[in-house]
């Protein structure tokens, strides 16, 4: 693929944002690909060696807020027709409601996936706690002489703690699969600011 | 080695190592295993 091409996918797949980012951008691309040609690279080596544009864009997203976006979206056009107003406005009782709900079932959604998440973290802590218990209760058994059970003690503590590691365990990765879902939510939420008028 | 993969193992290690050691134990006390199911269904009736 030649600079120009490369360039041009890029500016159509921004071309929601303020022009001026817009800019900034394809001319940051545009001189990393000269400065390779300048290190002997040929052009085709120069552009295939960079990042896809989709991943620059989900970058190039996951950078700019939200507030931005929308501003530029929705900036007051001149030929706004008045129908469109009118109709915005009749039709208020339908979107508006629509909107309030799905913004309910996202958050109830989010509110749900991090209840489970906290509940295991929870777990993982009750775990802890047992095992502290039991190494109590072995000592006692142990000073009573009861050697037996003072030996099933050491078991139950060893499996209170082998579990809560990896109740802890699953707890991190489950944050973790969920901040990285929540933040891809978020950018392709904003992706579809831009690229449309292409 | 990830430091995630050796709390795992370590996790993994002593829960069997515990599972092992109750069970032997529960086995000195007198626990008959091939009596599981009566121990079970007694618990339920009661």
């Amino acid at each position: 693929m030649k600079k120009e091409a490369f360039l041009n996918e890029l500016r159509s797949r921004l071309s929601g944002l303020p022009q001026s980012d817009i800019d900034d951008r394809i001319s940051f691309y545009g001189e990393m690909i000269d400065g390779r040609m300048e290190d002997g690279m040929s052009e085709e080596d120069a552009v295939a060696g960079m990042e896809s544009v989709d991943s620059i864009v989900s970058q190039i997203m996951s950078e700019i807020p939200l507030t931005r976006l929308v501003q530029t979206r929705v900036k007051p056009e001149k030929g706004h027709k008045t129908w469109k107003i009118v109709l915005l406005i009749c039709l208020f009782p339908i979107w508006f409601p629509l909107l309030v709900a799905f913004g309910a079932v996202l958050f109830s959604l989010l509110v749900a996936i991090w209840s489970v998440i906290i509940s295991f973290y929870v777990v993982a802590g009750s775990l802890v706690i047992a095992a502290l218990g039991c190494t109590v209760a072995t000592g006692a058994y142990f000073s009573f002489g009861m050697m037996i059970q003072g030996v099933g003690g050491i078991g139950a503590v060893f499996v209170c703690i082998g579990l809560s590691i990896l109740f802890f365990l699953l707890s991190i990765a489950m944050s973790k699969g969920t901040v990285i879902l929540t933040w891809k939510i978020f950018v392709g939420f904003k992706t579809m600011f831009v690229g449309k008028e292409a | 080695m990830k430091r995630s993969t050796s709390w795992l193992i370590a996790g993994l290690v002593f829960f069997f190592a515990g599972v092992i050691i109750f069970g032997i134990a529960s086995a000195l006390m007198g626990f008959d295993y091939s009596q599981m199911g009566l121990y079970v269904s007694g618990g339920f009736i009661h």
